[in-house]
């Protein structure tokens, strides 16, 4: 059967908003037979797909269980595309370095963002949840991320941030990364109060802040 | 405003009056503190509090003097229902950390299921250190203690047993594990009561449970009607059928479409039961709702207990008394979820004088 690559990253959409993994496979196939631009598949196929599932889950349509499932299915196409994508170091987005702040255990979250930048294109360190500050540190020295994402759900987790831009700074490692948080109780301000670099509510939106970050460093080289 | 409340009722008497309908003198508090408590003791970090069960209830009868409010000793099960199935767990020894912690749960595959075995509560070490710390708050008056039983919710089984993710996941891609894991968590919930109601009898102590990963910030109701539900209404009423008094429910996060769908009418609370949302849920609808079979609970920001001025903090729970005080079976004023351990103690201070400002009858 013929398809018109609209439709055949049209149908990866739709196969990753349905959780259906067996299409997600099936499309992905269809993408290398095709000769369709593997990058653009899971760009505009794929990642679209969860962009779709995470404004619906802002909107109340759907939960959690059906992010993951998605994720789920989207990895499937995932695992048959990446072999044939060509890394094109000017287009790779950047490496992120992603934790919950010490003392705080929710990572539903920052589980969600990891899954949104991995499928932009980010390489995501994910550090886990309840991160001492020191570890942070010490895999900003070893890995020189581009950016350091962090997430918290308590109020008490939050007031640990500063804590860890003090700590970034005093420890000279705060040059060369952005800096971006997010998390229920963080806001805006909060974020421009601590000098971060960005913020946002929701895991599309850190999508984008990273990318923007990522235009901007670039765009100054 | 003088020192009238010298002359208040003492804080047991209330709580106990309000739980079995009779006259009360002013809106209790109840400020949902637990590791509150040991900060104020001069506690660096919560370790101990969490694992010794002696230091916890003599934190908490302390606290309670200190402040004049009215909350019974709340006993959380030092295994957390992590460890007692064979997970890992963390006590809170580092100051920066809220609460204990599962490290890692049991079930991490669905081969894993197999090692998953409802516990016998008389051989599980963490129970014997709840028991022996619901023993000690009962010979110190504490009555009716609130213990923590957790089962059947996915709350009380993904997270401590089962993975999350996994469980979170399994919901579509094996609900025939997600079913038997909640059965089996249930199962545990019923026996821990048992073994309780066998040790102390059901007249000193009150069941309380928490639901945050029930939510709808995380489950659809219709997974919640589906899943949860029919396990938790069995619980329910086997506590009830125990001859426990009633049950005290934390809704933790928004539960708005849980309500809305029917399925939080259907849980047995007891006759009342203490019903408490947090504040996604307005009070006007809990009581509206659910404020004729049960006391309300609620509903005081824990953003603005820990870091507003005291003021504000007052006026809050001014706002909060005068809405909740006219409850049918009764209100106390209650934060919306566990106290921050840090909040200021004068804001925690605002809610016991604000009860006894505006809440009198
Ligand atoms: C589920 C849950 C839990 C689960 C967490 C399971 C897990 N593995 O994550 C469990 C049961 C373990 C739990 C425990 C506790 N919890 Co809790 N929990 C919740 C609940 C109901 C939902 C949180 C959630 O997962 N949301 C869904 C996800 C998808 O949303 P999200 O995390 O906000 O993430 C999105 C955005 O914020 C953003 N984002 C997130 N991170 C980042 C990072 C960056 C860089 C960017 C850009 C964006 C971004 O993108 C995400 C996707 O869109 C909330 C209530 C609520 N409504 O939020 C309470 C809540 C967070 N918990 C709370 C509390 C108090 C606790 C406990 C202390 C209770 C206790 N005494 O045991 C413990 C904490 C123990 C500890 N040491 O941390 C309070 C915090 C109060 C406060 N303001 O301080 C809340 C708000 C409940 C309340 N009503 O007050 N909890």
């Amino acid at each position: 059967m013929e398809y018109s690559e609209k439709e055949i990253l049209d149908s990866l959409t739709k196969a990753v908003v349905a959780g259906d993994g067996d299409a997600c496979a099936k499309f992905a196939r269809v993408v290398l037979e095709m000769g369709v631009n593997p990058y653009k598949a899971l760009m505009e196929g794929c990642a679209r797909g969860m962009e779709v599932m995470s404004e619906r889950y802002d909107k109340g349509e759907v939960f959690v269980p059906e992010i993951l499932l998605s994720a789920d299915a989207m990895n499937q196409a995932i695992e048959i595309l990446k072999p044939y994508v060509k890394v094109d170091k000017s287009k790779v987005p950047g490496k992120v370095v992603l934790g919950v702040v010490e003392g705080d255990v929710h990572d539903i979250g920052k589980n969600i963002v990891k899954i949104l930048l991995e499928v932009a294109g980010y390489t995501v360190i994910d550090l886990g949840k309840d991160v001492q500050g020191i570890k942070f540190v010490d895999t900003i020295i070893a890995e020189r991320p581009d950016i350091v994402g962090l997430s918290a759900l308590m109020t008490t987790s939050m007031m640990g941030m500063p804590e860890l831009m003090r700590l970034f700074a005093q420890s000279r490692v705060r040059e060369g990364i952005s800096v971006i948080i997010g998390g229920g109780p963080v806001t805006k301000e909060f974020a421009e109060k601590i000098g971060a670099d960005g913020y946002g509510t929701n895991a599309p939106e850190a999508v984008r802040v990273c990318d923007k970050i990522m235009h901007d460093k670039r765009g100054a080289n | 405003m003088g020192s009238y409340w010298l002359k208040e009722m003492d804080p047991m008497v209330r709580f106990n009056a309000m739980i079995r309908g009779e006259k009360v003198d002013r809106v209790p508090v109840l400020p949902f503190a637990l590791g509150h408590c040991a900060h104020v003791m001069g506690h660096p970090n919560l370790g101990d509090f969490y694992s010794k069960l002696d230091v916890n209830v003599k934190c908490q009868m302390l606290a309670r003097e200190l402040y004049g409010w009215d909350q019974p000793t709340m006993l959380m099960n030092p295994g957390y229902y992590c460890a007692d199935w064979g997970g890992e767990i963390e006590y809170p020894y580092r100051p920066t950390q809220g609460s204990i912690a599962c490290k890692r749960a049991l079930v991490q595959t669905p081969e894993d299921m197999d090692k998953m075995q409802v516990p016998d509560p008389s051989k599980v070490p963490s129970m014997h250190a709840l028991l022996d710390g619901l023993k000690l708050a009962i010979s110190y008056k504490q009555l009716p203690t609130m213990v923590w039983i957790h089962g059947g919710w996915i709350s009380s089984t993904a997270r401590g047993v089962v993975q999350l993710d996994k469980f979170l996941l399994w919901l579509y891609k094996a609900p025939d594990l997600v079913n038997k894991s909640l059965d089996m968590t249930m199962e545990y919930g019923n026996r821990v009561m048992e073994y309780l109601v066998n040790e102390v009898g059901n007249e000193t102590w009150l069941p309380f449970d928490t639901c945050p990963i029930d939510s709808n910030v995380l489950v659809s109701p219709e997974f919640f009607g589906k899943f949860p539900l029919p396990r938790v209404i069995k619980l329910h009423q086997k506590g009830l059928d125990l001859g426990l008094p009633m049950w005290f429910t934390h809704w933790c996060g928004n539960h708005n479409p849980n309500i809305n769908a029917g399925h939080v009418d259907q849980v047995p609370m007891g006759e009342p039961g203490l019903m408490h949302f947090d504040d996604t849920v307005p009070l006007s609808k809990s009581i509206e709702r659910f404020g004729n079979k049960n006391i309300i609970l609620g509903n005081v920001n824990t953003t603005s207990l820990l870091l507003k001025p005291y003021e504000e903090v007052y006026d809050l729970c001014k706002r909060n008394i005068e809405m909740g005080k006219n409850a049918p079976k009764g209100y106390m004023v209650t934060a919306a979820c566990e106290l921050p351990p840090r909040a200021p103690p004068m804001n925690v201070y605002a809610m016991v004088k604000a009860a006894r400002e505006y809440g009198r009858y």
